[in-house]
């Protein structure tokens, strides 16, 4: 992908740029909020990344530059303001995503391939995935190897999840956020707990797993175990 | 209370002056009646009835007061000079009710009600003939009413001599230090916006104290907010560091080929970032609500849903710890306006809470109770419960309850938040000892029905 980061700190530019160039996007920095704007109405990015604070222009105000020049440039926010009030503001001026630093660079990762794919299909009525599993979204049924598993509709939806970012590591508050639509840590095991569901009613008795956990990191679903 | 002795001193002195001059003037008028007895009686012995006549005349007796009657030994009158119409017309009959000699004279005595008397001295001569002398107490009367005015109006004098320093300690001396009682009660409150102290005193000494108490309050109150706004400041500038930290580690977590002790430190220290993240959000939430600066995003929430939500959010950590764990909710289901987020964090930082008390065995239970206007939302555990001023205590920043050890985690925020969450929605939030044991920690939001179906289950449905 061809992304824009806009953001004034060094080291995190230095982190970023590294991490993302190694999945091979493209990563075009701008470091204050006038060039940073430039560079958003020039166009031609698939995702900008937007630093809130910055010198100059704050990253709320590109954002409504922005979008008053009608681009709907998929925009995620990074922001050092955590508060669901600067998230809610951030969103409602056009912003597509909002991560709070510190974040896991897992998680800026799934958040990008989620607003990548933003008009990508979904999974479908009877759809078959390469674990061999048949899918069924109007029932929130899974056909695995001929027999039928019901689904919880949270555990529909981590699914559906995991789907769409396979084989990318999920974070718990990614996860929390997409499935269970909470904004904080609850400070409880559910995403655990769900997962391991999954696992009891997806995978193969005696099998390894489809859902990895990595310690420290987060959540991931391979095909191919 | 000074006005009621004042009162009752003066009532009781009222009391004893009547009775003392009352009891004076029967004295004094028995003496004048029997001075007079005597004098005319001379007179008649030694000259005639009608010099007795004359000598009263001349006596110039009041004839409203006094009355003489002189009878021979027949009963026929030789003098007779009553009392005119309207005091007392006929003279009394002795009969046998007459007093006891003394002196020679017999005395008698005839109420004409409203505290009017008629004393009557009689006085027998050796030829038969009766002398009567009678007075009126009119004249006592009217000087014991002199008397009582008098008293009255030195009562109200000796009112207003006692009152009016009594007024005025109370509103030069008294009220600045109550102000100080209330001042230092606000105090203790942490109210310190509002915790000072009048200076308007008469008591010079009392006026440089409250100056000074004020001017420290001053002080403390630029150093706190300094302090907040610095806390504040540090929280957000701390989020920087933490992000480039948490980046470098988890480029270790995202190597290959590093040895899993070197990940499983990684792993750690991304907790452990995690976790810091989770506490400077709490502070700088928790603040917002403090200054009144929580600024809510309500939307139309089902309280049901959101409890059912929250419940299955806690539901596997409850069993895992063999804890019962129920939801009670109202027949009803109950929407309304609410930051669906921010009540839930308080919810869940409620349950968080329940489950990390209660011993292994017991029971959480979460309800939703509807009252007149409001929705009550309770968190009951069989826990320990709350011991000594617990119950004050847990709701301050970074205070714990006595139960908390150090392995129970967290660092005495949640319950703040939980307040903060409370007090932005106009409601409150609290908690008590069950009288079958065990905490019972409420949340209790106004509460107006919505028609519209709130939005309850998450983004994706």
């Amino acid at each position: 992908m061809n992304l824009l980061l806009i953001e004034d700190d060094a080291e995190l530019i230095r982190q970023l740029t590294a991490e993302l160039e190694k999945n091979g996007d493209h990563v075009t920095v701008e470091t204050d909020g006038k060039s940073g704007l430039e560079a958003a109405l020039r166009g031609g990015w698939d995702i900008i990344i937007l630093d809130v604070s910055l010198p100059e222009i704050s990253g709320f105000e590109i954002v409504e530059e922005l979008r008053a020049a009608s681009s709907n440039l998929p925009v995620l926010f990074l922001s050092a303001r955590g508060d669901v009030n600067d998230r809610v503001k951030g969103l409602s001026l056009g912003g597509d995503d909002y991560l709070t630093k510190p974040f896991a660079i897992d998680e800026l990762r799934a958040r990008l391939t989620a607003l990548g794919r933003r008009r990508g299909a979904r999974v479908t009525r009877s759809t078959t995935i390469p674990t061999g599993w048949v899918l069924d979204s109007l029932r929130r049924e899974v056909r695995v190897f001929g027999q039928i598993v019901a689904l919880q509709p949270r555990e529909w939806s981590l699914l559906e999840l995991f789907l769409e970012h396979e084989g990318e590591v999920l974070t718990n508050s990614f996860l929390l956020e997409r499935v269970w639509g909470i904004c904080f840590d609850p400070g409880t095991n559910v995403v655990n707990t769900t997962i391991c569901r999954l696992r009891r009613k997806l995978d193969a008795p005696g099998g390894s797993t489809h859902f990895e956990t990595m310690r420290g990191r987060g959540h991931a679903f391979r095909s191919h175990v | 209370m000074t006005l009621g002795i004042i009162a009752f001193v003066m009532m009781l002195m009222w009391i004893i002056t009547t009775w003392a001059m009352t009891h004076f003037f029967d004295e004094v008028g028995r003496a004048i009646i029997r001075d007079d007895l005597r004098e005319y009686g001379v007179i008649y012995e030694n000259r005639s009835p009608q010099a007795v006549a004359m000598l009263f005349e001349a006596g110039g007796h009041d004839e409203q007061d006094h009355a003489i009657r002189l009878i021979d030994s027949q009963g026929n009158p030789l003098l007779n000079q009553p009392f005119p119409d309207g005091v007392h017309k006929d003279w009394p009959d002795f009969g046998s009710e007459s007093e006891a000699r003394i002196d020679g004279i017999e005395w008698n005595r005839v109420s004409l009600g409203d505290g009017k008397i008629i004393t009557i001295g009689r006085r027998r001569f050796e030829d038969g003939a009766e002398l009567w002398f009678a007075r009126t107490n009119a004249g006592d009367l009217a000087a014991i009413d002199q008397v009582h005015k008098l008293l009255f109006v030195a009562m109200l004098i000796a009112i207003v001599l006692a009152v009016g320093p009594t007024v005025w300690f109370a509103s030069r001396v008294l009220r600045p230090v109550n102000s100080l009682i209330d001042g230092a009660h606000r105090l203790a409150r942490g109210d310190l916006l509002t915790a000072r102290l009048e200076t308007s005193v008469a008591i010079p000494e009392l006026r440089v104290f409250a100056e000074v108490f004020n001017e420290s309050l001053d002080r403390v109150q630029a150093l706190t907010e300094e302090l907040e706004a610095a806390n504040d400041q540090l929280a957000h500038e701390l989020r920087t560091p933490l992000a480039r930290i948490r980046g470098n580690v988890e480029s270790i977590l995202n190597s290959p080929g590093v040895s899993p002790a070197v990940v499983e430190s990684a792993a750690r220290a991304v907790e452990e970032i995690v976790r810091s993240s989770a506490i400077i959000r709490d502070i700088l939430s928790i603040r917002a609500g403090d200054s009144g600066a929580m600024r809510l995003n309500p939307e139309v929430v089902s309280l049901s849903g959101l409890l059912q939500e929250t419940f299955e959010l806690y539901s596997a950590s409850a069993e895992e710890k063999g804890l019962t764990f129920t939801l009670e909710g109202p027949a009803a289901e109950l929407v309304g306006s609410f930051d669906r987020q921010r009540l839930q964090q308080a919810l869940c930082n409620l349950l968080d809470n329940a489950i990390a008390y209660t011993p292994v065995g017991g029971v959480v239970s979460l309800a939703l109770e509807s009252a007149d206007g409001s929705a009550e939302i309770h968190v009951r555990d069989s826990g320990p419960g709350l011991t000594g001023d617990d119950d004050q205590k847990i709701w301050r920043r970074f205070m714990r309850g006595s139960i908390a050890s150090a392995a129970t985690p967290g660092i005495g925020l949640g319950l703040s938040l939980v307040r903060a969450v409370a007090t932005a929605h106009h409601g409150e939030a609290g908690c008590r000892n069950r009288s079958e044991g065990g905490a019972d920690f409420w949340i209790q939001i106004p509460f107006e029905q919505q028609n519209e179906r709130g939005d309850t289950a998450g983004p994706i449905r």
